[in-house]
């Protein structure tokens, strides 16, 4: 079920009395209506796949019950591996056999060694790198005794299962999402007013910016290889805001609804292309997943190997992006994507010295403007990875890109139609910057304020493009 | 324990409806105006033009229709009239910016629907290579789906779609006043727009007509998308091959001043791509009919005389000096 959809419009609503007129009194009633509300979400895509989600909540359900009593040191470990194999090996065949099947068959057909090419007809479920990723932070904080495990099975499934966050994250933390489905939850108007408002938001950042800068992106980059760099070099920028606003307007969408319901998701974002480093802008861009992959692969890796000096932090950098990298997909252009990411992140590292000593000699905003406009075009350039079908198209692009034509005016002109919207985006969430999301205006009177969300929901309904779907699903 | 549902929720939910009220006279207008005419049955008060696609399409479906033949094409193809061509009984399927990916589907759709089909006709334009089947979103072009649940669907978010406040002024008092150049649609006849008031107005202002500041203008121009229309056309040759249907491919007549900036952005290699599909007939070309601009309404649509001499090529296979010549035909 798509947030922007009709039967989402109908299924919100529906869940919302429910819980707060039906169910409200009792707090095991109101996590079994929204474990069943979570499954119909998910079932209405593919009902098949409920069972994964099913089996893969009570997996580590019942490892993380026994990591907790076991004192055994080789159980807790063994334990610890099984949830995950299990994890991985779930991720590993639904997302990656076909993509490493291929990868060996192309590897052996460069050494002459000629396969029989075989793919296996597997449908990739909606939302299992994000949920695989939630339930195995579970298991290992337990295991890292830095989290009791849960108790009651219901609420454990329904963490597991939340429909705001389940296809697209945020990637939640046990020790933020889980006791609050222990704790009773009344309901708050505040909290829901600003829950609406957020959607507000995240609706209009989907459907008025990304679907519209998606059209512009599918049609250059489906012609690359005979466009001028200038028309290319838009290309990119406009996939940039696409996929920012894609993402983000589904994180806002997520932590809205939640609030609905009395829960407080993590944010997801904050204003990444205002970030004047590569580091400083994995920050602020996809939370929840950096901040995984920081806390369970960086950092033990970094502390692991911490006798090689400055080589484990290169190290390091290196191995966790390039897997969060193939986290996005399976296929070599993420790979790619994140192995140029790790080159910036490394280049800082290295130059960290020299940068600042730099930086003593210019005015701090010129510093951070030059460094600003040097992380965006690098982040830019990035992207032509992430978004290309093939590596092949990302080195064309590329090629095309650099030349002469790039600092042309970008032709047609047509194309340029909904620059105006992105510098709205970005203007409204800079000024707005200090709060959980641009549509706090509480200082305004409320018929001004009425008239933004009136103006809003009418762009919505009239600039907003056909239902599709988010980018971020097919990861 | 939970505590019970408390006035907060009460005050949530009725100030929820007072922001909502305002939004729920929107569709009650919306249904009354009915702007693009998806709800309407009689089209003779029409004042702006109805999403001809939509409408068109479930006049075809409700019943089958005495039609064993159709023309396909943008708003250009409205200006064949169909009711001419002799070799059968042709409803004009024209409407703003229509596309070969909606077009075969819509065939596909009529005729499992029941219409025994003998004749396509196809007139392509220069949207037909710059645009996709995405972008004929808005309401003028929304196109029609083959299931009731998402015609449904549609309708329910049309109600909620608010028009521009263009369309809602003229939406809103279409007996009041009166537009001299108002086109009006036989949706539920022959397909084709009733020759428009401004074909006599340029007939008796020839001078002042030519003299149009239109004609001059350099048109916008869009990215070409070729590879979308090429497939769907491949589709529907395939599809009208299996079902014994006869084709006939053509392009628009062009304006000379549009054809310019459309050579920039490589019109030319679809045609020649075009030829390698289907043999057509191309009206495109800088004939002495496409240099006059007696012979346009303005650069993107030729007048309705244009549009005979279109039906007599089809008809008789005789043409008009330099006007239209056949492409990838041995």
């Amino acid at each position: 079920m798509l947030f922007h959809s009709l039967e989402f419009a109908i299924f919100l609503p529906l869940v919302f009395g429910l819980y707060w007129f039906v169910v409200s009194r009792n707090l095991r009633q109101q996590n079994l209506l929204l474990l069943l509300a979570s499954y119909v979400f998910y079932g209405w895509w593919d009902w098949r796949f409920l069972s994964l989600i099913i089996f893969s909540s009570a997996t580590d359900f019942v490892i993380g019950s026994e990591l907790h009593k076991s004192t055994d040191s080789r159980t807790r470990k063994a334990l610890a591996g099984t949830s995950l194999l299990f994890n991985l090996g779930l991720l590993g065949y639904f997302k990656y056999a076909n993509f490493f099947i291929d990868s060996f068959i192309s590897a052996f057909g460069s050494i002459g060694v000629a396969l029989e090419p075989t793919t296996l007809n597997i449908i990739l479920p909606v939302g299992i790198s994000f949920y695989t990723f939630q339930t195995l932070s579970y298991t290992i904080d337990i295991y890292r005794r830095k989290l009791e495990p849960e108790k009651d099975p219901v609420a454990f499934f329904a963490f597991v299962s939340f429909f705001p966050q389940l296809v697209a994250g945020p990637i939640e933390r046990a020790s933020n999402l889980l006791p609050q489905f222990s704790k009773p939850r009344n309901f708050s108007y505040d909290q829901a007013k600003d829950g609406l408002r957020q959607i507000l938001w995240g609706l209009f950042k989907k459907a008025v910016i990304a679907d519209n800068c998606g059209v512009y992106v599918n049609q250059i980059f489906s012609q690359s290889h005979e466009l001028e760099g200038s028309v290319l070099a838009l290309g990119v920028f406009y996939f940039a805001f696409q996929v920012y606003a894609d993402f983000s307007g589904y994180s806002d969408i997520a932590i809205g609804t939640a609030r609905l319901f009395g829960f407080n998701l993590l944010p997801n974002f904050r204003l990444p292309f205002f970030s004047t480093s590569i580091g400083e802008f994995w920050r602020r861009w996809h939370i929840s997943l950096n901040t995984w992959f920081a806390d369970y692969v960086y950092t033990p890796m970094a502390i692991g190997l911490r006798d090689w000096g400055l080589y484990a932090i290169v190290f390091a950098l290196f191995v966790t992006f390039s897997l969060s990298g193939l986290w996005h997909g399976a296929n070599w252009t993420y790979v790619a994507w994140g192995i140029v990411m790790s080159a910036g992140a490394i280049f800082e590292v290295l130059t960290k010295k020299r940068r600042k000593r730099l930086r003593k000699k210019v005015s701090r905003k010129v510093w951070n403007f030059l460094s600003g406009l040097a992380t965006f075009s690098f982040i830019c350039f990035s992207f032509i990875f992430f978004r290309a079908d093939t590596l092949g198209q990302a080195f064309i692009y590329l090629g095309n890109l650099l030349q002469p034509e790039l600092l042309a005016l970008p032709h047609p002109l047509s194309l340029a139609k909904i620059g105006p919207w992105m510098l709205v985006l970005l203007g409204f969430e800079w000024v707005q910057r200090k709060h959980l999301h641009p549509l706090v205006l509480d200082r305004l009177p409320t018929p001004v304020r009425w008239c933004i969300y009136y103006a809003l929901l009418y762009m919505l309904v009239n600039m907003g493009t056909s239902n599709q779907s988010f980018i971020y699903f097919q990861f | 324990m939970n505590e019970a549902p408390t006035s907060a929720i009460k005050q949530f939910i009725k100030r929820l409806a007072c922001f909502a009220l305002p939004l729920l006279v929107m569709p009650v207008l919306i249904y009354l105006t009915d702007p693009f005419g998806i709800f309407r049955t009689d089209f003779s008060r029409q004042v702006i033009e109805p999403n001809q696609h939509f409408a068109k399409m479930e006049f075809l479906t409700q019943e089958i229709r005495p039609y064993d033949s159709f023309i396909f094409g943008s708003s250009k193809a409205g200006n064949v009239d169909s009711r001419k061509l002799v070799n059968g009984n042709f409803y004009n399927m024209s409407y703003s910016m229509g596309l070969p990916y909606e077009w075969y589907h819509d065939l596909k759709i009529l005729l499992e629907a029941g219409y025994d089909i003998h004749q396509v006709v196809l007139l392509l334009d220069e949207r037909t290579y710059n645009r996709t089947h995405q972008m004929n979103n808005s309401l003028l072009r929304h196109p029609f789906d083959a299931s009731e649940m998402e015609r449904w669907k549609f309708k329910a978010k049309y109600l909620f779609r608010i028009p521009n406040f263009y369309v809602l002024e003229k939406a809103l008092y279409p007996l009041h006043q009166h537009d001299p150049f108002l086109v009006q649609y036989d949706i539920h006849g022959s397909g084709i727009p009733f020759k428009t008031s401004r074909e006599a107005w340029v007939d008796a202002n020839l001078a002042e007509h030519l003299e149009d500041p239109r004609f001059s203008e350099t048109p916008t121009t869009y990215l070409p998308t070729p590879e979308e229309a090429l497939a769907y056309i491949a589709h529907i040759r395939d599809l009208c091959s299996e079902r014994h249907i006869e084709l006939t491919v053509m392009m628009a007549p062009i304006h000379p001043r549009k054809m310019e900036s459309l050579k920039v952005n490589r019109f030319d290699d679809f045609l020649i791509d075009l030829e390698g599909v289907v043999p057509y007939l191309d009206f495109s070309g800088a004939n002495s009919v496409n240099r006059d601009n007696k012979n346009w309404l303005e650069q993107h649509h030729f007048r309705w005389h244009v549009g005979d001499l279109i039906v007599e090529r089809l008809n008789t296979g005789r043409k008009f000096k330099d006007f239209g010549v056949w492409r990838g035909r041995n």
